[in-house]
């Protein structure tokens, strides 16, 4: 992979001096794709470029008595605050422009500090209410998705040897997600089930709140990631909804504003918007660069390593890869189709067994919940074993 | 601390850690599960028909020496009443193809099979080699894998069989999709995944036997069998794309050993997600059929497994992005009624807006049918077919092309005008 991007055309970086070529005024500091581009020029062209996606929220489109809600979670990356800002930004400008807006905002945060040390403290929507006064505010902690999520869930957990409900009383919401978490086989496995409880919690807090959609700030470079990752967790299934955007089978319209813009590109918005997003930002510590990845490394790790790396030779690639992507088409869903007892995303019939040529005297342990191929993969193997 | 006990029999003592799923077996376990998990794919897919006729392709390397033994021992075990014969492509590298060779001539005396052997210098006048020499390392796989997937039919035809077996491992396929889903290549995406491929106008049939086999498992069987096959790879790198998968799909191997079966599982299901104005084809849903010439699929032997590839096939893909994206932005847009892309709008009130967005005119979607080639009679989506236009290029710059006479209407396992050629050369 070095070699590669060491070899290859870097499309970004030291710039020599000359003028932005769209002002033609200021010295250009960045070079966008093959443009020079001075700071204000390219926030307005990522603004813009965001902007595009942004049809839906129109006031034209809005409808005159229901007000509509939009959910933008927030995880404190670069990409989401980003995204916060541009549509702080695209509300102002429909207020000066015609006095109303197409839709309000509720920002979320769940907070997953409970079991990641490495995830930001609670308390820190503070800031941005300050910063944001507009917009409605929520948070809400990872183990409250035992009060949120779908009644099945301690079930559904139980059929894979998950029995969460054992934990010694009295059994707070925080040791059964540990319980839960440590039962889990690996690494990845953790961080797949962090990921889904999350997305459970943020669509039953949604739908609980009249949020009619939800708006998310995965750029282009993280939709590239998911692909390939949710591609090797066996979720491909899953693609369309997770990719796409649009009408999601959870009920709730999708989108993803930043699909068009690469995290690179966000970190140089995020520092040259004024003022800079930077301080906002919770950074978590970079990962090592190894040839081998260590045992602690998830494979959503892997892919943000790649696809850095990719991002920085290969720009076009990784749009490219988002794009074609987005070209599945999502099956068709029925109303009483049934659904992965975990994920929650409609089940396909082969879903039932795990990869062709494992028989299943190969596989450790059949789930016997009703999983979808992805969720029965990560909980294989999980074992619950009550802490003394 | 006593030994281990196998996991299975519980009396011989674990020697080895399946890759697949950490199961501690012990040798003569291991092999039987192998064997069987081979035969449960063959059974359950329908691969084989009594009496059927098989060619293996041989490449003396690991998977096809494996698959060779194994398919033999199965269809003695479990009287399959296969005929299997070794048909074997001569690229023509030295030092590599010549010596691997030598292994399936060997191969063919223990396994006591036929073996047939296709080469590139006769059936296009150009031995891998020499095209190296003419175009440079770079791109050269383009060339390797078009002109083999055309000599393995020619070859089969020869033999006048109609099903080859080639040992693509499930490393292999899960690299595939990798791959071409960094290739943004999603339409032929069935072909890699398809236990079976075989084309509308083709009569033969290809099939992965070992699709769903790791890599490091038929590396341990090979050796526990003391299997004789040869282990050097090719001398000519990987492209890029498939070098950085195959270090994806290692690192994922090591993250979590299921994802190599994940990633396949999942390029099946994302098969069937490709709509079909973008397959080109009416039923992609079995991914039965797929267009006969293409270069990929070449991952039967070749490639080093380090993967490091040079990036030219990443930085010359990334250059042609650029420029599409530039030419898009001179571009007038021209709107159409949006046809059915990805939501399948329940109207409601965003998607009503979306679909208002104007939608872009779809770039050119390949409808391919079916013809065979003007000049060498293979069976083609184009006039001319893949192999024939990579031999245009190169012939172009071959200063003894004066032999050329018209000789384009012949048809046959191979045409005239490529003996000719290889005539000529070896005259040289």
């Amino acid at each position: 992979m070095t070699t590669d991007s060491q070899n290859a055309e870097r499309t970004m970086g030291a710039a020599p001096v000359r003028l932005c070529k769209r002002c033609q005024e200021i010295e250009a500091t960045t070079i966008m794709r093959t443009e020079p581009l001075c700071s204000n020029c390219f926030v307005e062209y990522i603004k813009k470029k965001v902007a595009k996606q942004l049809e839906a929220y129109r006031i034209k489109n809005a409808s005159k008595n229901n007000r509509r809600r939009v959910l933008l979670p927030i995880s404190f990356g670069v990409s989401s605050l980003s995204l916060l800002h541009v549509l702080d930004g695209h509300l102002q400008s429909q207020i000066r422009r015609t006095n109303r807006t197409g839709y309000e905002l509720h920002v979320l945060h769940v907070n997953t500090s409970g079991v990641d040390a490495d995830a930001p403290q609670i308390g820190r929507l503070e800031v941005l209410k300050e910063k944001y006064p507009r917009h409605t505010y929520s948070e809400l902690t990872l183990e409250d998705v035992f009060d949120h999520a779908n009644e099945y869930l301690e079930t559904t957990l139980r059929d894979v040897n998950i029995n969460i409900g054992d934990v010694a009383p009295p059994s707070s919401k925080h040791e059964k997600l540990v319980g839960l978490l440590s039962a889990l086989p690996s690494p990845t496995s953790r961080a797949d089930v962090v990921e889904t409880l999350r997305n459970n919690l943020i669509i039953a807090f949604a739908k609980e709140n009249d949020c009619q959609s939800i708006t998310w700030g995965d750029s282009a470079t993280r939709l590239a990631e998911k692909t390939i990752s949710e591609t090797a967790k066996g979720r491909g299934f899953s693609l369309p909804w997770q990719i796409s955007g649009g009408e999601s089978p959870y009920g709730l319209h999708v989108s993803h504003p930043l699909r068009d813009v690469l995290k690179k590109e966000l970190v140089i918005f995020a520092e040259n918007v004024d003022p800079p997003l930077t301080p906002l930002i919770h950074s978590r510590p970079a990962p090592t660069m190894t040839s081998a990845p260590a045992k602690s490394t998830t494979i959503d790790d892997l892919m943000g390593q790649y696809f850095a790396s990719i991002e920085e030779s290969f720009p076009s690639i990784v749009a490219n890869v988002v794009r074609t992507t987005s070209k599945l088409r999502a099956p068709e869903v029925t109303e009483g189709q049934s659904r992965c007892d975990l994920c929650g995303l409609p089940l396909a019939d082969s879903d039932a067994s795990l990869g062709e040529g494992e028989s299943s005297a190969q596989s450790l342990v059949q789930p016997e919940g009703n999983l979808c191929y992805g969720c029965a993969r990560t909980t294989l193997g999980s074992r619950f074993t009550p802490h003394s | 601390m006593p030994p281990t006990p196998c996991a299975r029999c519980h009396t011989s003592r674990a020697l080895i850690i399946r890759p697949k799923n950490q199961e501690k077996l012990c040798k003569a376990c291991f092999l039987t599960v192998f064997e069987t998990e081979i035969h449960e794919t063959i059974i359950s897919n329908a691969l084989f028909q009594r009496g059927e006729r098989i060619a293996i392709g041989a490449s003396g390397g690991k998977d096809s020496t494996v698959l060779a033994s194994v398919l033999k021992t199965l269809n003695e075990r479990h009287d399959y009443g296969l005929e299997l014969v070794l048909l074997s492509i001569d690229e023509g590298i030295k030092g590599y193809r010549d010596d691997s060779l030598e292994t399936v001539k060997r191969n063919a005396v223990q396994y006591d099979m036929k073996l047939e052997i296709v080469g590139y210098g006769e059936l296009y006048g150009w031995t891998m080699d020499q095209v190296v020499e003419q175009i440079g390392k770079k791109g050269n796989c383009t060339y390797c894998g078009v002109f083999r997937r055309q000599a393995l039919d020619r070859g089969a035809a020869r033999l006048g069989i109609t099903h080859v077996v080639t040992g693509h491992n499930a490393d292999d396929v899960a690299e595939t999709v990798l791959m071409k889903v960094l290739r943004g290549d999603l339409p032929r995406l069935s072909r890699t995944t398809s236990i079976v491929t075989s084309s509308a106008a083709s009569d033969i049939k290809r099939s992965k036997p070992l699709k769903y086999a790791y890599e490091k498992e038929i590396v341990l069987y090979a050796h526990h069998k003391k299997l004789d096959y040869f282990s050097t790879e090719c001398i000519y790198s990987p492209e890029a794309f498939r070098g950085s998968a195959r270090t994806l799909i290692k690192n994922l191997e090591r993250i979590r050993p299921s994802s190599i079966l994940d990633v396949v599982k999942s390029g099946e299901d994302m098969a069937k997600l490709v709509p079909p104005e973008v397959t080109g084809t009416s039923c992609a849903s079995a991914g039965a059929v797929s267009s006969a010439d293409g270069a990929e699929e070449g991952a039967g032997g070749c490639g080093s497994a380090n993967g490091r590839g040079s990036g030219g096939e990443m930085a010359h893909m990334e250059k042609r992005l650029v420029e599409n994206e530039a030419a898009e932005g001179r571009e007038t847009e021209i709107t159409l009624p949006k046809s059915s892309t990805v939501s399948n709008g329940q109207s409601k009130q965003p998607s009503n807006a979306q679909q208002a967005r104007p939608a872009r005119m779809p770039r050119k979607l390949p409808q391919q049918t079916m013809r065979k080639c003007t000049r060498c009679g293979y069976l083609s989506s184009q006039d001319i077919c893949k192999a024939c236009t990579l031999l245009e290029g190169l012939n172009k710059n071959r200063p003894k092309m004066q032999v050329e006479i018209g000789l384009e209407d012949e048809e046959g396992s191979s045409t005239l005008r490529r003996q000719m050629e290889g005539i000529a050369l070896a005259g040289a």
